[in-house]
């Protein structure tokens, strides 16, 4: 099993920071190539929405911890923000999205769309944690 | 990596802009300033060089519904160009390549303008 954690302030300037982390922690995971643009596609969002919404105009931590077992890529990330219940379940219609230039949602959509499970908890240590896993590829023929 | 966007040529009385490196939630606005700028000029033809951006999230494909869609209102319109492989499978994972269109190569950007 491999992890890494990282720290950064909620400054946006920071998400490419993450994106490079991570683009690195699964260059040699057995994730095909698109498979793994996805993945930074969809961890990037969900930052993005913490950084945007967590802590206001404040300054605040965020905590990505990323994990690499045989079975799967596991991305928590926490933080000490304002309470945040995305509703996980909810699929939108993102045909419908782009057509009225909905602001908002393409962050969880594409997280849904990508991840294999999306869930969000509160903790004792943190106030929100949000964690998404994406199973291995189980065959040759599902990396094509 | 940081976000530029350039102008490169106007041809046949379309702009063409060249952007380069990561577009996203930090440097999103850097093109939504550029595509205002033309706005104000009247340049509401637009060919987008995408041949050498990096990455797009939602932050920056928002720009480019909302900015085409101002551009539409008033004749005319943002077409990309040059695509990367890793950009167009974003486009197409968010159901952006049908409202934005997108060619080959800069000349057949330019010439679409055209077949209005």
């Amino acid at each position: 099993m491999h992890q890494q954690v990282l720290r950064i302030i909620n400054e946006t300037k920071n998400l490419s920071l993450v994106r490079k982390s991570l683009s690195k922690f699964i260059e040699e995971s057995p994730f095909p190539r698109d498979s793994r643009n996805r993945i930074i596609l969809a961890v990037d969002e969900a930052i993005a929405n913490v950084v945007e919404h967590a802590y206001g105009s404040e300054k605040g931590l965020i905590q990505i911890t990323l994990t690499l077992d045989d079975e799967k890529l596991t991305v928590g990330v926490c933080d000490h923000g304002s309470d945040f219940k995305p509703n996980v379940k909810e699929d939108p219609d993102i045909n419908v999205h782009i057509r009225l230039g909905l602001k908002g949602g393409l962050g969880m959509f594409l997280m849904r769309r990508v991840m294999d499970e999306v869930s969000y908890s509160a903790t004792p240590q943190y106030q929100n944690q949000l964690s998404m896993i994406k199973f291995l590829p189980q065959s040759e023929s599902e990396n094509s | 990596m940081s976000f530029a966007v350039s102008r490169a040529k106007v041809e046949n009385g379309v702009q063409v802009l060249t952007m380069t490196g990561q577009l996203d939630a930090h440097s999103y606005y850097i093109l939504k300033d550029e595509l205002n700028t033309l706005l104000e000029e009247s340049n509401t033809s637009v060919v987008l060089d995408c041949h050498e951006l990096e990455y797009i999230s939602s932050a920056g494909l928002g720009v480019l519904k909302q900015m085409r869609k101002e551009f539409e209102t008033k004749g005319g319109d943002i077409r990309l160009t040059r695509l990367p492989v890793k950009i167009a499978n974003i486009l197409d994972l968010l159901g952006f390549s049908k409202i934005i269109k997108s060619f080959k190569s800069n000349e057949e950007g330019v010439a679409s303008y055209n077949n209005d």
